[in-house]
């Protein structure tokens, strides 16, 4: 049994962190040079630790199905399901942010630049494994098809991290040590740790609660077909 | 036709652009930062709160369902 007063905490302090956070990189982050943006350059701190929240839920997605294709079990499906929803959401959130960032950085909102290239392919992998989990059943099959897609979906992860030192493009290498310009004020340091560790935390409870809800769905599905006689209409 | 007055600032038929020409250098970016980062941290938000939203309504239908069996159960049991 989960002890619910953990989760309750948890959220707590994401919240708090997310709102100090929010307050800190408005106020007291300085401003980035117009080159990278100028105050659009702020987004940086979600926009980055979002893609590695992205990743950390890849990673479980890829875990969990390649757990389900050696010994199919509900959680083993239910975790991999959980990882590739919170990956196409935390997809979302670096597609929103990056081109608003890019309008203000290159002029441009989209460039076909390898990073955010090979970015898109894997969150419409990402989707594409969320609608089939959604329409197509949920039956042995689909299940075993899906798992191998969330391998294949986070397999490509690797090759969006080290696209930019690959070939080059658009993209800043900032958190590059040789290469990359880095971060030139503690202050813009502070805000991205603080990011990292605010979405963790998100990354973790979303797994979790969408791990938990299906699970539930599952074993509901399973209650259904064990008694498909049972009236429930009063 | 009526041609617009040189003093109204208002071009008139022929002063107008009748020809595109390429220029050099581009134009220069004219976006607001301040709007494209609030706009960037309301969109981001904005997702999440609707992965929330649909997470916690899809928890909802299935709790929902969980209870309709659990009272139908007694129900049967009943019956035989």
């Amino acid at each position: 049994m989960r002890p619910r007063g953990l989760i309750v905490g948890v959220w707590a302090v994401a919240a708090l962190t997310f709102f100090a956070l929010i307050l800190f990189v408005f106020l007291k982050v300085p401003e980035a040079q117009p080159q990278a943006g100028g105050l659009a350059q702020k987004i940086f701190y979600f926009h980055v630790p979002a893609a590695y929240a992205l990743y950390v839920c890849g990673g479980v997605c890829f875990i969990a199905s390649a757990l389900y294709l050696a010994n199919p079990s509900d959680k083993r499906d239910a975790w991999a399901k959980a990882g590739a929803e919170c990956a196409s959401a935390f997809g979302g959130m670096v597609m929103v942010s990056g081109p608003l960032w890019a309008k203000k950085a290159w002029g441009v909102y989209w460039t076909w630049d390898p990073r955010l290239t090979s970015l898109l392919l894997s969150i419409l992998i990402y989707v594409a494994l969320v609608v089939l989990r959604r329409f197509a059943g949920s039956g042995d099959a689909e299940r075993r098809f899906a798992a191998a897609f969330g391998i294949l979906g986070t397999a490509i992860l690797p090759i969006v991290h080290y696209s930019v030192q690959l070939w080059g493009g658009n993209h800043p290498k900032v958190l590059k040590a040789n290469g990359g310009g880095g971060l030139q004020d503690p202050a813009m340091v502070q805000a991205l740790l603080g990011g990292f560790f605010a979405m963790t935390l998100l990354a973790g409870l979303l797994l979790t609660l969408r791990a938990q809800l299906a699970y539930s769905q599952a074993r509901l599905l399973r209650a259904e077909e064990l008694a498909p006689e049972t009236d429930t209409n009063g | 036709m009526t041609q617009a007055s040189p003093t109204t600032g208002t071009p008139t038929v022929e002063q107008r652009s009748q020809e595109f020409r390429p220029v050099t250098g581009g134009t220069t970016e004219t976006s607001s930062a301040e709007g494209l980062l609030i706009t960037a941290y309301v969109l981001m938000w904005a997702i999440l709160m609707g992965f929330l939203f649909l997470t916690f309504r899809r928890q909802a239908a299935v709790d929902k369902r969980l209870s309709e069996l659990e009272r139908a159960l007694p129900k049967r049991s009943d019956a035989e």
